[in-house]
């Protein structure tokens, strides 16, 4: 009995000792990296998808945050594609900020970028970058739209229907562009097509005369477009006012791109992810209205990829939190993503990612471009 | 044969964007020495100006012609304020050329910050397809190819055949002896840069209209500003027109035979056989003195 006062104060300073980590577990705030391209010829892509996150955390910190705890970003620029820029930004983000999560873009940064969230364990979603080398490239990353290669082969499935054979490619030289064509041409060619030029060009190049030249020349069927941005956009302009007037088809559609080519965009196809701002679906509605009133425009897909990561990332951390233990960490997080799978996505619906490869599954359709707004055809689904 | 006389359009095409960058750069130049990298914020200024006239209601007409004031205005203000106060403190040439290189990325992230980065388009030209047989160009085409040649013969008869292109012809023959018979060699260094501006407005407006304007354009502009005029020949004004097109049709023409992926660095094989063959460039006869 003479020890129950020694006794008594162990287990008050265990509890002490428990209560202290547990709350040094809980974040003051949960504070996230992105990784985004905010200069260079793809700012685009960095407004739109920051535009995108932060307006989700807009309205989950409105809310008073999770369990009171609120979200801020810190974002970092890749310069639009540089590597060296990812790599440099990354490892602020880690070893500055700590961050335990962080949005990426684009094919090459990220790759870039991988090694260290690996080492770090800090996991990574990409809402932008489409480049097949994105598969399988590690246990962090995670990609909440479909890969380019997915959309390329919607692509040639739509013109084997249109009953093309004679196919020509213009392609952007790095890896989301090249491994599109690289990964579609054998199916174009095992489809029973042919391929009779493919043209890879840098990234937002404005003269596409010497390209197109060579395209015209080989006399194909449809000209098929593996690249992103206004790029898209100023080859359709340049090809039709070149007088090329077979059909073009694509994977991407973006309004600016669509409103630089103006009406010489009319026909183009794409097969790309589907988010429809005028659709029904409550959740769509409440966040094309925040979207407008904080970026003064309309919401496309990338935006939405970028929203939706949030609503992911906060679904990851009350599944962790509740799991317990050491929770505001990269693989608590990817943890809690592997078991949960399937998320419910702004597009309407859901998205579904497969742990194995990194990949997901989400809405995909055919839209035709008519007086520059991209008009959907029918959901597609990639054999 | 078809793709050879495509490429070839196109290489006219592209040259007469490059002739009108060069003479422009190579007027300044040749009259004021200075290595004006800033001339490339004066293409961004005149890009934007023409989007912002355009977007305010005007025509295409009018927006080109206030582009034109607006870049004209420019340049004369960045040698004004900028140039004239750095030589007064007895700057160097290099303190100049980075003052002139901090203000061409000063202006493209200004306008970067007033327009948005994504690409504005300048709208209502009447593009007309011309197709020969697989041949394919248009009237824009046509268009920069006569707005540069009407561009370089009023300039040259400009400078021939008035007074004040006398006295600049004077000045960039020899700066000191103008001066000692009594030309304002600083009143000519600016009117130098209002003309060089303007004439490089027609350019920025026709490169709007084919392919939008982006902040960042001005990098473009100012590389294929002084590549025309190395290769023709400092201080010559037909040198740099030539060279302009010759760029325009080797960047094209070039990949004729290899992948069009290779089509920039065209440019600077010309520009590096060029030096070796004739390092005062092809009508140029000593490295800092020229004749129009």
């Amino acid at each position: 009995m003479k020890h129950r006062g020694w006794i008594s104060a162990v287990i008050f300073s265990l509890v002490i000792l428990v209560g202290a980590s547990a709350q040094a577990q809980a974040p003051k705030e949960f504070k996230i990296g992105a990784i985004l391209a905010m200069t260079g010829a793809g700012s685009w892509y960095g407004q739109v998808m920051s535009q995108g996150f932060l307006t989700a955390m807009d309205e989950i910190n409105g809310k008073g945050g999770i369990d009171g705890i609120k979200f801020r970003a810190v974002v970092e620029d890749h310069q639009s594609g540089s590597g060296a820029a990812a790599i440099n930004g990354f490892n602020k983000l880690v070893n500055v900020d700590k961050i335990p999560f962080s949005f990426t873009s684009y094919t090459g940064p990220t790759l870039s970028i991988v090694p260290v969230a690996n080492e770090k364990n800090v996991l990574l979603l990409n809402g932008g970058g489409v480049g097949p080398k994105l598969v399988k490239a590690s246990p962090y990353l995670f990609n909440n739209r479909m890969l380019s290669v997915m959309h390329g082969v919607g692509v040639i499935q739509r013109a084997k229907e249109r009953g093309f054979a004679k196919m020509a490619s213009l392609y952007w030289n790095d890896d989301a562009g090249l491994g599109t064509q690289k990964y579609v041409e054998p199916l174009w060619k095992a489809m029973g097509g042919s391929v009779v030029a493919s043209e890879g060009h840098p990234i937002g190049t404005t003269d596409y005369k010497p390209y197109l030249s060579k395209i015209m020349a080989a006399n194909p069927d449809f000209l098929a477009l593996w690249q992103w941005g206004k790029d898209w956009g100023v080859a359709v302009k340049q090809a039709r006012d070149m007088g090329f007037t077979k059909p073009i088809m694509g994977i991407e559609y973006t309004p600016d791109a669509a409103k630089l080519a103006g009406p010489t965009a009319d026909g183009y196809e794409a097969v790309t992810d589907y988010f429809d701002p005028k659709s029904n679906d409550p959740w769509s509605k409440s966040f094309v209205a925040n979207y407008k009133a904080k970026a003064g425009k309309e919401p496309e897909f990338y935006a939405a990829n970028y929203y939706e990561g949030v609503y992911i990332l906060a679904e990851l951390i009350k599944k962790a939190k509740a799991k317990g233990g050491d929770w505001w960490n990269g693989k608590a997080l990817r943890d809690a993503l592997v078991e949960i799978k399937k998320f419910p996505s702004v597009y309407g619906g859901f998205v579904e990612f497969n742990p194995e490869d990194g990949t997901c599954r989400k809405k995909t359709a055919l839209f035709v471009v008519k007086n520059t707004e991209a008009v959907f055809q029918s959901y597609v689904e990639i054999k | 044969m078809d793709l050879f006389i495509q490429l070839t359009i196109n290489g006219l095409s592209l040259g007469s964007i490059y002739l009108l960058l060069g003479i422009s750069w190579g007027l300044i130049f040749a009259v004021t020495r200075t290595f004006h990298f800033a001339h490339g914020a004066t293409f961004v200024v005149a890009a934007y100006a023409a989007y912002l006239f355009q977007q305010l209601g005007a025509p295409l007409i009018l927006a080109a012609v206030g582009s034109v004031i607006a870049a004209g205005l420019f340049g004369m203000a960045v040698e004004g304020i900028l140039y004239r106060f750095l030589r007064k403190a007895f700057a160097t040439h290099l303190v100049i050329f980075v003052a002139a290189l901090g203000t061409l990325i000063t202006v493209e992230n200004l306008v970067a910050m007033g327009f948005g980065t994504d690409t504005k388009p300048l709208e209502g030209f009447p593009v007309k397809v011309i197709k020969i047989g697989q041949v394919g160009f248009n009237n824009l085409n046509v268009v920069m190819f006569i707005t540069a040649a009407a561009v370089f013969a009023a300039l040259m008869l400009y400078l021939r055949h008035t007074k004040t292109g006398k006295a600049l012809r004077a000045v960039i023959s020899n700066p000191e002896m103008a001066e000692v018979i009594g030309i304002d060699v600083r009143k000519y260094f600016l009117i130098a840069f209002g003309l060089g501006s303007v004439v490089v407005a027609p350019a920025a407006v026709l490169v709007t209209i084919e392919r939008g304007a982006t902040p960042d354009l001005g990098h473009w502009a100012i590389l294929y500003a002084f590549m025309p005029v190395i290769i023709g020949g400092i201080g010559s004004l037909p040198g740099a027109a030539l060279a302009g097109l010759i760029v325009g049709l080797a960047e094209s023409i070039g990949i004729w035979k290899i992948s069009s992926q290779w089509q920039v660095g065209m440019a600077f094989v010309v520009l590096v056989a060029v030096l070796l063959l004739k390092p005062t460039g092809l009508f140029g006869f000593r490295v800092y003195r020229g004749k129009i």
